[in-house]
Formats: structure tokens, C-alpha cells, sequence
């Protein structure tokens, strides 16, 4: 079983408490402008206090460029927007060395992009290149940027939240599958119910503004995500985690049909990483000090479903990867 | 009480129940089990006809005692299985199993103090009664179900065929106890009337051997094949002793020609035992004889030469006896009886002759060694005791086959077996080989004591048939009378019976068989 880092009993106790607390009081005060959404409200949170990143995806107007803007409104932290679109350059997005005149000598100054920031919304995209998609790959998994032999680092918390369009595909690159492995989350932005709809309405299109609070800060999320190491996982619980994530391989003794026929590649060891540390969130927040499967099986299709690569059948055939997650759970 | 004696006290408790559910659980199943399999031995039996047996429904019993015993102790929980179990019963989120399991690796504070706190705190709304064992009743329903068909096959009985079969075998059983007793009897009889060399040669043979096989047969086809194995033991001794003897008498019957001049050669001959020469020169007797006696001289030498016939097949088959014992018998019987014509007439011849031919002397003394000849032969009648006993023995098993295709009280039965055919038979017990003798086949050729019977004698085998078939309009052919119609009927069975034998060579078999099947085509 996984270690946690031992404490005392009333710091954990505290800890925990602030845990959810502050996770409370983030997903209240988000609540107050995003109408629904709370499971993708928890997701994002969950996310972002596990250091990872997130990609959401859903047909324009869902206001998931919105939630991201409140997110980082109240966590007051630094924000930065990129609109993606094919002529970005990787210069345009993590800085460039241009040369300089201070006190009469000319010499090459590094000139930040937009990229260092805490929370940085990547909007649409898919709508970048390649080469400029493969820009993020290194600050997204080492939170660092290299720019002439020299290393930048960014300031923590640094998380990508990554918005792109599914249906609208005409000059879109499909992320490669090592950009997807790095972001901890894909979620699906669902079109508001009827009520949420009105209440949408209400909110956006009167006289009156929500004003957002900044109800933490950098430091508290760091604290946050220090907190969920310390929730234990039992042995049998985890070997429950590493068969799921080994089932989701077409060449595991142990994956179903489903997987055998439609799948191409499976999750990584990056995804359990994920599965692992969203799970320990989820428990806490349950009020429970150790993770079990029902947490596990709570965040697998979130972290495994753009890990899971489909075969030329699967695509064919329009399976769609949650599916495929649930009936490796339910196998 | 700390947290953990709570958690594990907790776990103890409802390990106990879910043992104990499994248990009644693994019972009802081995029930549903039990019936199942009794009315799989039910069906087993009506399906095949008979009644069931209610003494196999131990098999599926011990089988549901088995499966209910096994799957207990295959699913027996151990505390941390047990854990895991309660906590999806209850709902505690695999509380149970993180806190024993953090606790057995030592991991006692900090979070995991709080862990065993908080799953404390669910235990205590847990209620470990509410692990109950739920009567499983569809499962039980059908268990019930199951037996009540199967106690309902229970009440069948055997199916008329299977009745049939099994009061024949009834029968054959009988038939068998019975048989083999007699046999063992009659054995133990004939062992006691032997000379010892006699007793040598039974020892040799296989007829004891056969004779202890037959004690049990699953059918009548086996009872009536180990019959038949033992009656041609019978032949085959008989014949054996037959060749014996012939040998015996042809060497004594030279020594005494010997002794006379005119037959000196033959007579050595015949007594060194080289019946080939002995033949020759019996051949080129009759000739240089043709020569001085002319027709008057015609009888003697047919005598001589069915003799010499006689002795130089003597010398052919003297190593294959067994297969032609009963026609060589007669022919030993034929010579005898031939050679006393000659004699007579020989002395009738010689009163005409008297004083026209000079060697009337010589002819006195042959007369006198044919005489002293078919006295001999006379002799062999005696001497062919044990052949003739073997020749008894293989008739009286004709008799057992008869009984065990008929039984008690038939024509055909064993009318001569003390204790068999005395009850039921028309006639009492007479003696091995005299009752019925006359119920098989031709009761062989005896040799006729009574010396001169003017019979036709054709070549055997060469010769017409004698029985001629008269075809009849179907469905019009009336019998005598039951005897008659019982008379055929053994003497078909007697015919299979003869076709089963081993010793009857495969290209005639087919022809007996035909026969057989024309006749029994006729008669229906």
C-alpha cells in the first residue's frame, strides 16, 4: 500500500479540516457565478489541487472559458488567455529572447509569454499546431520553460485549463496523445438543464453583476495539495486502481471484449498517478481518511477517458471511451 | 475499548454470520443438489425400462453433502475477506478492510488513527444482526419439486421387456446353479469310474477348467457357448481315447496275425505299428488271393480290403482324431462286423471248395485269425469304455443345452439329470447318456453288438441325402402333435447349437445355417 506521510493525529485532523474547508468555500463562492455544473466545478478543484491539468471540452457557449476566468477570480491568482489558433507560434506563447539596450549595452533580454502565469486558459486548443500544441509539453509535465539553453521556471500553482471544441473540427489538430497523457482531467461540459437554463438567464442577462471574492489564495492550494498525500490507500484498494488501469490495454490478460476490440492503447502509469491522487481528494472530501472504490471508480472516466487511444473499429464504430471505462468497471 | 478492539470485535461478529449463512446457504444448495441427482437416478432407471432402484439415492445425497460441505469451507471468510464483505453490506466504503488492514501493518497514528475513529464511528450504526441467512425459496421450491418427481418415478414399475429380460436371466441363473451342479457331480462320478491312465488323460485336459468356469453367465448366448466348450472337451477326450484304442486293438490284432502264416507279414506289420505298409500288403494279398480264388474268394477279399480301407485311415488320422470321432468309431464297429461276414462266409465257401482246391488248409487258418480278428473287434466294444463314456458326457451336455434352452420339464430337457428333469420330466431320471439320448442326434455309431446287420453303407459325405423336402402350401402344414411340433423345435435348437460349436468349419456353418433358416421359414 501506498504511504502516507505520517503526522499527528490533531495536525492531520487540521489539515483534513482545512482541506475542506477551504475546498467548500471555493466551490461555494464559484458557485455563486457558474449556474450547475458541480460536478465539473469538483473536478476542475480537484485538478488544480493535485497540481494537474485540465481539458474541457464541450460545444461553444457552455461557459467553460467563464469558469475558468471565476476559478482563478477566486483563488486570486495570476490569469493569462491564449486564443490557440493555427498561427501561434511557441515563441508567442512561452517567451522569446530579444535583444535590449540597457546602459549603452546591447544584450538579449528573455521576454516571458503569456504562458507564466498560475492559471493559464488555453482556449480552443486545438486550433494550434502541432508545433506550437508541443510547446506546452514541457511546462505542463516539469513546470518549466527552456528558451536558448536557459530554464525558466514558472510560478506554483501553474495549471493549464484547456478548453476545445468537439464538433466544429475544420482546421483543428487532434492533441497528440502526449499532450492528452499530461492533462490530469478531461471533462465534459454538458449542456444546462431547464432550471439551470433560467437561473443562467437570471444571473448573466440583469442589471445586477456577481462580484467574485478572492476567498484563497496560491499558498492555501499548495497547503491543499499537501494535505491529500496524506490519505492512505490499502493494498487490495490499489491493486483494484493498477487492474483497472492495466485492463484499459488491449493486451492485458484481464481487459474486457470491449476493450480487446475497440481500444488501441491504454492508459499510462500517469493516468493511475492521477486516478490515485483525485481518488485521496474525493475521500476527504466524503469524510473518510482513506481512499475505497467507490472514490476510484469516481474519477475514472475523468482521468482515463483521453488516455485511452481507440482502434480503427472504435472509432468506426462511434465508441466512445467512457463506455469502454465502464465496463472495465463494472467487469 | 480502543478503536481497533471495536473494528475487530465488529469484524468477528459478522464474520460468524456470513460463515454461518454460507453454511445453510451451501446446505440448501447441496439439497437442490440431492434431488437433482435422484432424479437423475430415477430417470436413469425408467428411461432404461426398469423400476428405480431407491438404493442408489445415496449417490446424489452424499454428492449434496459434499457440494454443501465444500462450498462452506471453499467460502469460509477470514477476518480481512470478512472485512471486505461488510463493508459493502453496510455500505462503509471498504472502511472496514483499510482500518484491519492498516492496523495488521503497524500503521496506528496519525491519519490512520483518525481513520480507525471514523470507521469506529460507522460500526457503531452498523448492526451486525441484520446479517441474516434469507431462506432462499426458489431454490428450495425447486429442490422440492425435483424430489417429488423423483419420488414419483419411484412408483414405476419395470417395463414388460425388461420383466422379460430379467426373468430370463432369473432362468439362465437357475439353469446355471443347476448345470454346474450336475456337472461337478456327474465330473467327480466319471473321475471315480477312470483307470488311472485314463484319469491322466482327463487331467490333461481343459474339461475341468471349463467345467469351473461355468458358474456364472450374464446371458443365455454365454451359458449355451461354455456348454458347448465343454461338450466338445467331451468329444474331444472321447475321440482321443477312440484313437487310442484303435491303435491298441490294430497292434494287438497284428501280434495275433502274426502267428498265422499266411498273414505273418501283415501281422508284424500292423503290431510295429506301420499301418501304411500293413495296408499295402493287405492290398497285394487281395490281389495275389484274386488270382487263386476267383469269385467264390470275392467276399473275403472285400473284407480285406475295407480292412485295409480302414487300417490305412487309421494311419491317416490317427494324429487329427478328433474332429471325425463318431464316423472312425463306426468304421472300427463296420470292420468288426464285416470281418465276421467274411468268416461266415468264408466257411460257407470253404464247404463248397472241399476237395477242389489244395490250399483249403491255409484258408482253414485264416478263418481261423479272421475269427480270432472279430472277436477282438468284438473286445473293442469293451475297450472303448472311456470313449464311449466322454461320448455319454458330450450327450448328456446336448441334455444341458436342451435344459438351459427349455428348462425343466421339456421333451428335451434333462429327463436323465437326477434332481433336474425328475420333477417336471415326462419320464424319471435314467442315467448319464440313456434318457434322452435319443432327443439329440443319432446317437452316434454304436457299435452293434449283435455282429451281422445288413445295412446300406455309402461313403459318408459323398453319397445323396437321405432327407428329401417336401414343400408344402404355406399355413396349411398341420403338426402330429405337440410332441412332434417340441421334437423339432429341440431339434432346431440342437442345430443352432451345433452351428455355435467351434470345431464345425466356417464354409459349413453357413450352409447348416441356411439350411436352418429355410427350414424355420418353412415351419412359420
Amino acid at each position: 500500500m501506498t504511504d502516507a506521510i505520517v503526522m499527528d493525529s490533531e495536525v492531520a485532523q487540521s489539515e483534513v479540516e482545512h482541506f475542506i474547508e477551504e475546498f467548500s468555500r471555493i466551490r461555494k463562492e464559484i458557485s455563486r457565478f457558474i449556474v450547475g455544473q458541480e460536478d465539473i466545478i469538483e473536478k476542475v478543484l480537484t485538478a488544480i489541487v493535485c497540481g494537474g491539468h485540465v481539458l474541457l471540452e464541450g460545444v461553444p457557449g457552455l461557459g467553460k472559458t467563464a469558469l475558468v476566468m471565476t476559478i482563478a477570480k477566486v483563488m486570486n491568482l495570476n490569469f493569462g488567455r491564449v486564443q490557440f489558433t493555427p498561427d501561434l507560434l511557441p515563441a508567442d506563447l512561452l517567451g522569446t529572447n530579444i535583444l535590449t539596450d540597457r546602459d549603452g549595452r546591447k544584450q538579449f533580454e528573455f521576454q516571458k509569454g503569456p504562458i507564466f502565469v498560475n492559471i493559464l486558459l488555453a482556449d480552443e486548443i486545438n486550433r494550434a499546431t502541432p508545433k506550437t500544441q508541443s510547446a506546452l509539453l514541457e511546462v505542463m509535465q516539469e513546470k518549466t520553460v527552456t528558451v536558448a539553453q536557459h530554464k525558466h521556471s514558472l510560478h506554483l500553482p501553474f495549471f493549464v485549463l484547456a478548453t476545445q471544441n468537439p464538433i466544429e473540427m475544420d482546421g483543428t489538430y487532434p492533441l497528440p496523445e502526449a499532450q492528452l497523457d499530461r492533462f490530469f482531467f478531461k471533462l465534459r461540459v454538458t449542456l444546462p438543464g431547464h432550471d439551470e437554463f433560467f437561473e443562467i438567464l437570471n444571473r448573466t442577462c440583469g442589471s445586477d453583476e456577481v462580484e467574485l471574492d478572492a476567498v484563497t489564495d496560491g499558498e492555501n492550494i499548495l497547503r491543499m495539495g499537501n494535505t491529500i498525500r496524506h490519505v492512505p490507500i490499502e493494498k487490495t484498494i490499489q491493486d483494484y486502481l493498477i487492474k483497472i488501469v492495466r485492463a484499459t490495454h488491449p493486451e492485458d490478460h484481464a481487459a474486457p471484449e470491449i476493450v480487446k476490440k475497440y481500444v488501441r492503447y491504454g492508459a499510462s502509469p500517469r493516468a493511475a498517478q492521477a486516478m490515485l491522487s483525485a481518488a485521496r481528494v474525493t475521500a476527504i472530501l466524503r469524510g473518510r481518511y482513506h481512499v475505497s472504490r467507490e472514490d476510484i471508480q469516481d474519477v475514472a472516466c475523468a482521468a482515463l477517458r483521453h488516455r485511452i487511444i481507440l482502434s480503427f473499429e472504435g472509432e468506426a464504430e462511434g465508441i466512445c471511451t467512457d463506455t469502454i471505462i465502464q465496463g472495465i468497471i463494472n467487469q | 475499548m480502543t478503536e481497533h478492539k471495536k473494528i475487530s470485535d465488529f469484524i468477528a461478529e459478522t464474520r460468524e454470520r456470513f460463515n454461518l449463512v454460507n453454511l445453510l446457504s451451501g446446505v440448501c444448495w447441496g439439497v437442490l443438489i440431492m434431488s437433482a441427482g435422484m432424479l437423475c437416478v430415477a430417470c436413469v432407471y425408467v428411461f432404461a425400462g426398469y423400476a428405480v432402484n431407491r438404493r442408489w439415492f445415496w449417490l446424489p445425497a452424499v454428492c449434496g453433502a459434499v457440494f454443501a460441505l465444500g462450498w462452506y469451507l471453499l467460502r469460509r471468510l477470514d477476518t480481512i475477506s470478512s472485512a471486505a464483505r461488510a463493508d459493502k453490506f453496510f455500505g462503509l466504503h471498504d472502511s472496514l478492510l483499510s482500518a484491519e488492514s492498516f492496523y495488521r501493518h503497524d500503521r496506528r497514528n496519525g491519519i490512520y488513527e483518525l481513520q480507525a475513529r471514523c470507521t469506529v464511528g460507522l460500526i457503531e450504526k452498523a448492526d451486525a444482526s441484520k446479517i441474516r441467512f434469507r431462506l432462499p425459496r426458489r431454490l428450495l421450491g425447486t429442490a422440492f419439486i425435483l424430489a417429488v418427481l423423483a419420488a414419483g418415478l419411484c412408483f414405476l414399475d419395470n417395463s414388460p421387456a425388461v420383466a422379460a429380460r430379467i426373468e430370463e436371466q432369473k432362468q439362465v441363473d437357475e439353469r446355471t446353479a443347476k448345470i454346474n451342479e450336475y456337472l461337478k457331480k456327474q465330473y467327480e462320478e466319471l473321475e471315480k469310474k477312470l483307470t488311472p491312465e485314463q484319469k491322466e488323460q482327463l487331467k490333461k485336459s481343459e474339461l475341468k477348467k471349463r467345467i469351473g468356469e461355468f458358474q456364472k453367465n450374464k446371458d443365455l448366448k454365454e451359458m449355451m457357448s461354455k456348454l458347448a466348450g465343454i461338450e466338445k472337451e467331451f468329444r474331444k477326450l472321447s475321440a482321443q481315447a477312440a484313437a487310442k484304442q484303435d491303435e491298441k486293438f490294430l497292434k494287438k490284432l497284428g501280434r495275433e496275425m502274426a502267428n498265422s502264416k499266411m498273414t505273418k507279414k501283415l501281422g508284424a506289420e500292423l503290431s510295429a505299428g506301420e499301418f501304411s505298409k500293413a495296408a499295402k500288403t493287405l492290398k497285394d494279398f487281395k490281389s495275389s488271393e484274386q488270382k487263386k480264388k476267383g469269385k467264390d474268394s470275392k467276399a473275403i477279399r472285400d473284407a480285406m480290403k475295407r480292412l485295409a480301407r480302414q487300417m490305412s485311415g487309421e494311419n491317416e488320422n490317427s494324429d487329427s482324431a478328433e474332429g471325425n470321432q463318431s464316423s472312425r468309431q463306426g468304421d472300427v464297429e463296420k470292420a468288426a462286423s464285416k470281418f465276421r461276414e467274411s468268416t461266415q462266409k468264408m466257411k460257407s465257401g470253404e464247404q463248397g471248395e472241399e476237395g477242389e482246391n489244395g490250399e483249403s488248409g491255409e484258408f482253414k487258418e485264416a478263418d481261423s485269425d479272421l475269427d480270432d480278428m472279430a472277436g477282438e473287434m468284438e473286445l473293442l466294444d469293451m475297450k472303448l469304455d472311456f470313449s464311449d463314456k466322454m461320448g455319454e458326457m458330450a450327450e448328456m451336455m446336448g441334455m444341458c443345452q436342451n435344459f438351459a434352452m427349455n428348462g425343466p420339464g421339456k421333451e428335451g430337457g434333462m429327463k436323465g439329470m437326477p434332481g433336474i428333469g425328475e420333477s417336471k420330466g415326462k419320464e424319471p431320471g435314467k442315467g448319464i447318456g440313456t434318457a434322452s439320448a435319443g432327443n439329440r442326434r443319432d446317437g452316434g455309431d454304436k457299435i452293434n453288438p449283435a455282429g451281422k446287420t445288413t445295412e446300406l453303407k455309402g461313403v459318408k459325405g459323398s453319397g445323396p441325402s437321405a432327407v428329401s423336402v417336401s414343400d408344402a402350401s404355406s399355413g396349411s402344414g398341420v403338426t402330429g402333435s405337440a410332441a412332434n411340433a417340441e421334437k423339432k423345435k429341440a431339434f432346431k435348437r440342437q442345430v443352432e447349437n451345433f452351428v455355435r460349436r467351434e470345431d464345425i468349419p466356417e464354409n459349413l456353418k453357413g450352409g447348416v445355417k441356411e439350411y436352418f433358416e429355410i427350414v424355420h421359414k418353412k415351419e412359420n
